[in-house]
């Protein structure tokens, strides 16, 4: 038993005395496509749009100065939270342009001939960034197969890691199986077969509990780590990428405008450093000040003990289903949660669709993600078009599953006329 | 409206209609449209009698509920029906989906069903998309026999 408690956690999140008030049934099992928000995000955002709003980097008077100090530091506080120097920091609006930023940047260097290595079990975000920018470049895309878990098959990659191979992009926790790539076992057997390759590793799914992995990203044999900010307790519209500085230093720029230059004329326009190259225009000031503050609030957190109660709540869902005869149920990735592994539960129920599940499963107050999650080739290699997911926070509880197991069971008795 | 509401037996039943699902061992035209927040996908094929009616449909349906009743529900409504019918009962459907009733063609008012989808945003596209494949293969079938309407 651990001590951590989700129902004293729960006292974070606004949200749940409002669905209270409301009068709403809420259980809330989609916390993989978007967390709640915790309370000193929202007082974080609220303080800085009613006393300092202003914008950053530009004007001399005391809100905009205050303004840029707020963004910078949250800038500090995520370098502190991932280890990284403040430089290697790139603020994104998500996981998905930070992705895109690192395409495009890298696939100048690319030619006719060079390889682009994509793990089959990624999100399309780190699938159709490379399509679009590294094929432009003439690159071939080969996806790195996967075991019949869904798990990157290691021998498949070993066999495709040459001295051709110049991107290896990888996700680190998958948003449909949960299971959980090793990234030094990985990343060093990429670094010892592919030495020209870039590591890139979409960390969506990971950022949230960035200190169960006791390392700094730099101290990890990967190059580039993207996240958002709303799959960790913070706002939408914003994200980050971190990058190595030697290899950001060589990449041009996706978006043009202000802020990202040094000078501008007709006649040649020069880019500014890493990290100000990449972020043209102006920024989600307010979404970085929120995200500053969701990432103070998971650094004071113990993430074991809330990983070990979430892990508990997933594997319990997933034996449950899984051994309920009738339901012909697959868990995708299987039902093993003793290992590695995020608490995502996606199943797939022969005979219902998994659309039809969450909507019924919406008449409980149960709140699951039904569909192809963004992973189709995942999906594919599951056999499947779609799934139904529970993703689970440390505020679920046992309550929140057995909500959910009677919401399954009902849509299925309803669907299958039983 | 809730859930509740959207999982009538109707629906369900017009759902489980099987008597058009599967192939059209010659087809004049045929479709396949896929849902792009699902994943989900729907096969069409159809021949056209020479006064451009529909004179056969089936549906190959990997989809939901919603759209499994809409794909039963063409089959069973609109077999001999006008292309000129199945645009009027295409967006009357749409109608119906977007303010919560319209004015079905009366051989259609079985789509009514489909009123109680309207709140659910997200799930419209799940209804019409038989809809957009019947008319891609209207349009196929179209192209290929050199009738048109
Ligand atoms: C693994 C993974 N990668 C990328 C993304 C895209 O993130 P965003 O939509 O915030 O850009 C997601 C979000 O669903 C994800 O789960």
């Amino acid at each position: 038993m651990t001590s951590f408690d989700p129902l004293a956690f729960r006292n974070h999140f606004p949200a749940f005395a409002a669905m209270r008030d409301e009068g709403r049934d809420f259980h809330y099992l989609d916390s993989g496509a978007s967390t709640l928000v915790a309370a000193p995000v929202i007082a974080a955002m609220a303080d800085h749009d009613t006393r300092l709003r202003a914008n950053v980097h530009r004007s001399v008077h005391y809100w905009a100065e205050q303004a840029t100090q707020a963004f910078e530091a949250a800038r500090d506080t995520l370098a502190a939270y991932f280890g990284t120097p403040r430089a290697e920091i790139v603020l994104t609006s998500g996981t998905t342009q930070a992705l895109n930023i690192i395409a495009y940047g890298l696939s100048d260097g690319l030619q006719t001939g060079d390889e682009v290595l994509v793990a089959a079990d990624n999100h399309h975000a780190n699938i159709v960034s490379w399509q679009i920018h590294a094929a432009a470049k003439g690159a071939t895309i080969t996806p790195i197969a996967l075991t019949p878990l869904g798990q990157i098959d290691e021998d498949a990659l070993a066999a495709q890691l040459t001295d051709k191979v110049r991107i290896v992009a990888l996700s680190h926790i998958s948003n449909v199986t949960g299971w959980e790539v090793d990234l030094n076992k990985i990343g060093s057997m990429i670094r010892a077969k592919a030495p020209n390759a870039a590591i890139i590793v979409d960390g969506a799914q990971s950022a949230c509990h960035w200190p169960l992995f006791e390392t700094a990203l730099p101290d990890l044999p990967i190059d580039f780590y993207a996240c958002s900010a709303h799959k960790m307790f913070g706002p939408t519209g914003v994200g980050m990428f971190w990058g190595r500085s030697d290899l950001m230093e060589n990449m041009p720029p996706l978006l043009g405008g202000g802020e990202m230059i040094t000078n501008v004329s007709f006649d040649g326009t020069g880019f500014a450093q890493p990290p100000t190259r990449f972020e043209a225009g102006t920024p989600p000031i307010t979404q970085a000040i929120g995200f500053g503050a969701a990432v103070g609030f998971l650094t004071g957190l113990d993430h074991r003990a809330i990983r070990a109660h979430e892990v508990t709540l997933a594997a319990t869902l997933a034996a449950t289903l899984a051994a309920q005869p009738p339901l012909d149920t697959t868990i995708l990735g299987g039902a093993d949660f003793s290992r590695d592994r995020a608490p995502l539960v996606s199943f797939a129920i022969t005979g219902c669709h998994p659309h039809d599940i969450c909507q019924l499963a919406d008449r409980s107050g149960v709140a699951m993600r039904g569909g192809h999650h963004c992973a189709q080739p995942l999906m594919g290699h599951f056999g499947l078009l779609a799934s139904t997911r529970a993703s689970i926070a440390g505020y679920n509880t046992p309550d929140d599953m057995d909500a959910a197991i009677n919401a399954i069971k009902d849509a299925i008795n309803l669907l299958k006329g039983t | 409206m809730s859930s509740l509401d959207l999982y009538q037996r109707d629906l369900l039943r017009a759902a489980a209609d099987a008597s058009h699902a599967g192939r059209l061992p010659r087809p004049d035209g045929s479709a396949t449209v896929n849902n792009p927040l699902c994943g989900d996908k729907i096969t069409i094929d159809i021949t056209l009698a020479p006064d451009n009616t529909l004179s056969a449909y089936t549906h190959e349906t990997e989809a939901c509920v919603l759209c499994q009743a809409s794909a039963g529900l063409i089959g069973s409504t609109l077999e001999g029906a006008t292309a000129t019918l199945i645009t009027e009962t295409h967006q009357a459907v749409t109608q119906v989906l977007e303010q919560g009733s319209g004015t079905l063609p009366t051989q259609a008012k079985g789509f009514g069903i489909f009123a109680a989808v309207t709140d659910h945003t997200a799930r419209h596209a799940c209804v019409l998309m038989p809809f957009e494949a019947l008319t891609q293969a209207v349009k196929d079938a179209q192209a290929k026999t050199g009738n048109s309407s």
